[in-house]
């Protein structure tokens, strides 16, 4: 059962269309999953829709009408599905949706158990970065600091850290003072999808060492 | 319960149902003018609900026409029982304006299916989502009106205008926690009357 969810800010602000890309693709990945999150997208789509019907409306161009009814005799093909793009060997077995895994290319290893994998956000900010990180049942993450935002989203396993334990399909959003050493379940280990604004700080001499290898 | 109103004559009502029946005319029979008379009720208002989003006149006229446009060629996925007609082409409109701005500032050309939100009208219903149609959407319409005024003020400021929640405090000049929960508060009040409880699932 989901626990943790992103909160009334950040639903509003992604109903809103304010959520640059990684954060966007983490609340759609929640929303795919927690029918709780999707039926509060729907109220405030309720209330955009009432608040629609009770406007007064602004006056169109002379020809609009005209305009709309020639535009439906327009014939119209909607667009043939786009065939799905297979999702790498490495992510198989993992119910995820095809819209995060399109955007995975390869991974690479930072260290025995752990991976991370890339995930494409063109039109991402510059300083902002989102990837996949997998963690080996029982490990702990170097301690590390954040120096923006960074949401979590648990796909598979689950960790814990300081503040609580996480499991698949919970969102965990921590601020920029926020410094955990997160420990990864130590049966299933974590398959998580990260966005964070800032290079992460790590904390501990390991940290260091480990953050130009994993280049995040 | 408002009983919704099933004329299907294809003439617009301001009732509950009378634009949830001009889409099904459209859906079943390409009835044109039951289009013409959505077009005449929506146009209008998806106009000025965009011009306070900052677009011009003549964007805000080629958005209400795109998501029209729309309306006509989905009018076979919109279901009553989930939403009601004004949610259905609000929720249209608010895609079209997100896509349009993300393209804005895309860098490479890149399909993107995440630019439409799962509350899209293409997404099939789930098993737990809550059924929220049009008799929900008209008690809804009502019960905005009656709330508080400055209840009122922070829902047309969020949903005209999508303004985070600091930007209201700054427009109003109130303390942040004041604008959080003026809103929670109205949503709450809202999610009350249409029997959404807070936790998972609902039913009206």
């Amino acid at each position: 059962m989901i626990r943790h969810h992103p909160s009334e800010d950040l639903l509003l602000a992604h109903f809103q269309g304010r959520l640059t890309e990684g954060p966007s693709l983490a609340m759609e990945v929640h929303l795919e999953r927690c029918a709780h999150c999707r039926n509060e997208m729907k109220l405030l789509s309720l209330v955009g829709g009432a608040l629609l019907e009770n406007a007064d409306g602004v006056g169109l161009s002379d020809d609009a009408i005209e305009l709309a009814m020639a535009r439906i005799e327009r014939p119209y093909e909607p667009a043939p599905p786009q065939s799905a793009v297979k999702a790498k060997p490495f992510l198989q077995g993992f119910d995820l949706p095809e819209s995060l895994t399109k955007r995975v290319i390869s991974r690479y290893w930072v260290g025995p158990g752990v991976w991370i994998a890339p995930v494409a956000t063109p039109s991402a900010p510059k300083k902002s970065k989102t990837y996949l990180l997998s963690v080996a049942p029982g490990m702990v993450m170097p301690e590390h600091g954040h120096g923006g935002a960074e949401m979590t989203m648990v796909l598979a396993g689950g960790f814990s850290d300081a503040a609580g334990d996480y499991d698949g399909g919970d969102f965990i959003e921590k601020a920029a003072e926020d410094v955990h050493a997160p420990a990864s379940d130590p049966t299933e280990g974590c398959l998580c999808l990260i966005t964070h604004e800032l290079p992460i700080r790590p904390l501990t001499l390991l940290g260091k060492l480990l953050k130009p290898l994993a280049r995040i | 319960m408002i009983e919704p109103d099933t004329d299907m004559a294809g003439h617009a009502s301001p009732e509950t149902g009378g634009d949830e029946a001009l889409i099904r005319a459209i859906a079943e029979h390409r009835d044109r003018d039951a289009y013409r008379a959505l077009f005449v009720r929506f146009a209008p208002r998806l106009k000025a609900f965009v011009m306070g989003q900052g677009l011009s006149a003549g964007e805000a006229e080629d958005l209400a026409q795109e998501a029209m446009l729309s309306v006509w060629r989905k009018a076979h996925l919109f279901d009553p029982r989930r939403a009601a007609a004004s949610t259905w082409i609000y929720t249209i409109a608010r895609n079209l304006r997100i896509d349009a701005a993300r393209k804005a500032r895309r860098i490479h050309d890149m399909p993107d299916e995440l630019t439409r939100s799962l509350q899209s009208e293409d997404r099939g219903p789930d098993a737990d989502d809550a059924m929220i149609g049009a008799e929900a959407a008209a008690e809804v319409r009502h019960h905005i009106h009656a709330l508080p005024a400055e209840q009122k003020e922070v829902l047309r400021l969020s949903f005209y205008e999508d303004l985070s929640h600091g930007d209201i405090a700054a427009a109003l000049n109130l303390p942040l926690g004041t604008v959080k929960s003026r809103l929670r508060l109205a949503l709450a009040r809202l999610k009350g009357l249409i029997g959404v409880p807070a936790s998972e699932g609902g039913q009206i």
